[in-house]
């Protein structure tokens, strides 16, 4: 929160998944923005969104999902000058619009990403110095503008491995271990994946995240599946990188303890849409919105004990087009629905004069406050049109 | 409607009773209703590696997990206890011993004053009757090829209970009992979200009314929402059917919600055992203080978090003495010197690395390698106390005294002897003795020397 002028603006983003039964919205319409420097939060439950809208940021959507609409706009003063004015508004650049090879030239650099099961994103067969090297080399070599050539692929083929990492490179991967707090970092440097514990392979992958001194960094779900005792340091760090390294980070998690540690604002995320945002504080200790209060609602509370919990009712809904209304997403579940709330989308509004902190429900929020990120309501019918067309046309 | 269901499986237990059974003498008898009906003591289960042919031919002992080294504790009836601690403590392994799925290596666990594991030598199904398991993930643990009334059914049919009819009117009432509908019950688990089918896997674990039902992270691989149905739908069905539970959580919000009791568990032994009130509002043991600490609170922001050593060392090689004091941050000095806390953690970290092997001549050369520090005397006794957040000197001037020969010692690359100066003059009374049990209030009982 260093600059007024945001890192990231997103603008009507919507992400569908073209499967088999049916065209998914994973995410549906979210527009937010990132401000520089700070930790934005996303809380949901599973199927609502959260990562897809993470990995819609950093342009990592793969087929059978898409990004079928809206903008991204990426504050690059340097971007800004190698990109056709078309797509550039200032100092910000439309990323949904740039080539595919410069969007993709972003990944490592300006963008990174740490993994949610470490485990799975290490290669087991390379030690974890060399799979830090790599991104480092890997930056290094394109800024020179090499690339990766035929005769280097033959070079790791005969003697695996060992041409492409540069000692240098190596070297900052041992700075980078030292950075995340990983004790005998040179000897760990030399170790491979299985020989590390999860909480050590975790602080490994967020030095390989920020190998590359990114500028926005999305870390989804960083600390499930960790010990409370591991999952505490974790967050430690994370919080002192993004202090050190002036970080910009979207954190994805469905534990709302971690937010409360970790994050500067939250998003409470369901069934594809923004239902509140706002400084975590407020979102956490003042909700409006109904479903961020069943959420809250629902956790059993830590510091007192024999209190009740009152859990949201029904599951949470399939994203599936075909079986979404025009209304709000959470009206079936909701104990406060009325009509009202099925037969329009409901208003994005901010909460006691509050213009930081923004809810989305029919019932909740200062009435006249509408918020007009975007021309919300009609092309969000649009879209629906669209799409169900289309669904149309590939069942024919 | 509960009445019923009690009535009409008391009908069935008469009916199938096998009276020439000795584990049912004092079994169902109400003589023990007010004792403890499950008492484990000093119960051990080691995993011992297989040994290859050399370590045979040296007639070199295997290696030992000790995962679960010495728990004794006990259950009364209508207790809900909660066992936490970190992955690998053995609270995984507590449980299947209890349950009969494995053998203990040592000690023993009766149940209604029967040892577990002879009945489940004699008769394994009329154990599985009174004993009962909730598995964590309840997607695999569903025939995705039976349907609801099949599944749920299952546990009547192998336990011989009633005809058709009565069983099938059982699941009716089962079904209803933990939240699903009668129409559901010709569905298959594919069709079921997680929350629904970790309902089905409760069923078909009360389905025989247990006397003890165990559950292994019965929540944690659901969403929020549908973890807090899950929750109250356990603590309905404990309050109804009057249920002895053990449950194994990492989440400790959901042990306070739902036990009475709570057991913390650290490399194989029990740190802390007591009321839940007590534990949470006045915990003991130093690691149940850290692991409190350590979870993040919801609405609690910017809470500063001290850190533990996240190392926690491994079950085949456990610490002596108490075996959290290589990362306990109340570790005990030694009487002879007077320290700050913080300084006598700082050198017994030191003394910890020396004895590892974390540090040594040579490492400490490579340290300063790779800082780029000059390998002269006052350098490195510099980067020795910034390692260790060792300020200046130590309060007690002996025991800087020691240090510093230790510290030359290391530098001058004599790694046994720095190590050896320091063990003899440090030594803590935790690492020396593992601590008994000390009552702390009623019912609260914590193994640490500090009480």
């Amino acid at each position: 929160m260093t600059d007024t002028a945001p890192l990231l603006r997103v603008r009507d983003l919507s992400t569908k998944f073209f499967t088999e039964d049916g065209t998914i919205n994973a995410a549906d319409n979210i527009s937010f923005d990132v401000n520089e420097g700070e930790i934005l939060s996303i809380v949901g439950e599973s199927g609502s969104g959260k990562s897809v809208t993470g990995r819609s940021l950093l342009g990592l959507i793969e087929a059978p999902g898409e990004i079928v609409g809206g903008e991204i706009w990426y504050r690059s003063p340097s971007l800004a000058k190698k990109v056709d004015d078309e797509i550039v508004d200032g100092e910000y650049v439309d990323l949904q619009s740039v080539p595919p090879s410069v969007r993709k030239s972003l990944l490592g650099k300006d963008f990174s990403m740490i993994f949610q099961d470490p485990e799975e994103s290490f290669n087991q067969s390379l030690t974890v110095g060399r799979q830090i090297a790599e991104a480092v080399e890997v930056k290094k070599r394109a800024e020179t503008g090499e690339v990766y050539s035929n005769i280097d692929l033959l070079k790791d083929i005969l003697t695996p491995g060992a041409q492409y990492i540069s000692e240098e490179s190596y070297d900052r991967a041992v700075e980078l271990l030292e950075l995340v707090d990983i004790p005998d970092y040179t000897e760990r440097a030399d170790e491979y994946p299985h020989q590390f514990s999860g909480g050590m392979l975790q602080r490994a992958m967020i030095a390989q995240a920020i190998a590359c001194d990114p500028a926005f960094l999305v870390a989804d779900e960083p600390t499930t599946g960790l010990d409370v005792t591991i999952q505490a340091g974790v967050i430690n760090l994370l919080k002192n990188l993004q202090n050190e390294l002036d970080l910009t980070v979207l954190l994805i998690t469905h534990n709302l303890g971690v937010v409360s540690r970790l994050g500067d604002r939250t998003a409470v995320m369901y069934a594809g849409e923004f239902f509140e945002v706002g400084p975590t504080n407020s979102v956490l200790n003042n909700p409006e919105n109904p479903y961020t209060k069943g959420l809250l609602n629902s956790l059993p509370d830590f510091t007192e004990s024999n209190t009740n919990i009152e859990p949201i009712p029904g599951n949470v809904p399939s994203l599936l087009d075909s079986e979404m209304g025009v209304g709000c997403s959470f009206a079936d579940r909701c104990p406060a629905a009325t009509d009202e709330c099925t037969g329009s989308p409901p208003p994005t509004r901010t909460v006691n004069g509050d213009s930081e902190h923004r809810i989305t429900c029919v019932h909740a929020g200062d009435t006249g406050t509408e918020v007009s990120l975007s021309t919300e309501t009609t092309a969000r019918e649009e879209l629906r049109q669209d799409t169900t067309s289309k669904n149309i046309a590939t069942n024919e | 409607m509960s009445n019923n269901i009690s009535q009409s499986t008391d009908q069935t237990r008469i009916d199938t009773q096998q009276p020439s059974l000795s584990p049912e003498k004092n079994g169902r008898g109400r003589s023990v209703a007010d004792g403890p009906i499950l008492k484990v003591n000093e119960l051990k289960k080691h995993y011992i590696d297989s040994t290859g042919i050399i370590d045979r031919i040296r007639s070199s002992p295997p290696s030992r997990v000790h995962a679960v080294d010495g728990v004794s504790f006990t259950v009364s009836r209508g207790d809900t206890v909660g066992i936490v601690g970190e992955s690998g403590c053995g609270k995984s392994t507590l449980a299947e011993t209890l349950v009969g799925l494995k053998k203990p290596t040592s000690g023993n666990a009766t149940l209604f004053e029967n040892d577990i594991h002879e009945w489940v030598d004699q008769n394994r199904k009329r154990f599985a009757r009174n004993v009962q398991f909730v598995f964590q993930d309840p997607s695999s643990c569903l025939d995705p090829k039976m349907t609801l009334r099949e599944l749920i059914r299952e546990p009547l049919e192998v336990h011989d209970v009633g005809t058709r009819e009565h069983q099938n009117n059982l699941v009716d009432k089962t079904i209803t009992k933990v939240g699903l509908s009668v129409d559901q019950l010709d569905r298959y688990p594919g069709e079921l979200s997680g929350g629904q089918r970790q309902r089905v896997g409760i069923a078909r674990a009360i389905i025989l009314e247990p006397q003890l039902l165990v559950l292994d992270e019965p929540t944690s691989a659901l969403d929020v929402s549908v973890q807090a149905q899950i929750l109250n739908l356990l603590q309905e069905i404990q309050a109804d059917l009057e249920l002895t539970t053990l449950i194994i959580s990492h989440d400790i919000s959901v042990i306070r919600y739902l036990c009475n009791k709570v057991l913390v568990m650290y490399l194989g032994k029990v740190a802390e055992i007591g009321r839940t009130e007590n534990i949470f509002s006045n915990p003991a043991h130093p690691y149940t203080k850290t692991l409190l600490e350590s979870v993040p609170k919801v609405g609690e922001t910017d809470i500063e978090y001290e850190e533990v050593d996240p190392d926690i060392p491994s079950p085949r090689d456990p610490p002596e003495g108490c075996r959290f004091h290589t990362r306990c941050p109340a570790i005990i000095p030694p009487d002879k010197f007077n320290f700050e806390q913080s300084e006598w953690k700082s050198v017994f970290d030191y003394k910890l690395d020396l004895q590892s092997g974390k540090l040594s001549h040579e490492k400490l050369v490579s340290i300063a390698d790779q800082q780029g520090i000059d390998k002269d005397k006052g350098s490195l006794t510099n980067l020795l106390q910034n390692r260790y957040e060792i300020n200046g000197e130590i309060s007690d001037s002996t025991a800087q005294q020691i240090l510093t020969e230790s510290f030359t010692d290391l530098i001058e690359g004599n790694t046994e002897s720095a190590y050896q100066i320091i063990a003899e003059e440090f030594q803590s009374p935790c690492e020396q003795k593992s601590p008994s049990s000390s009552v702390v209030t009623d019912d609260h009982e914590a193994f640490c020397h500090l009480i």
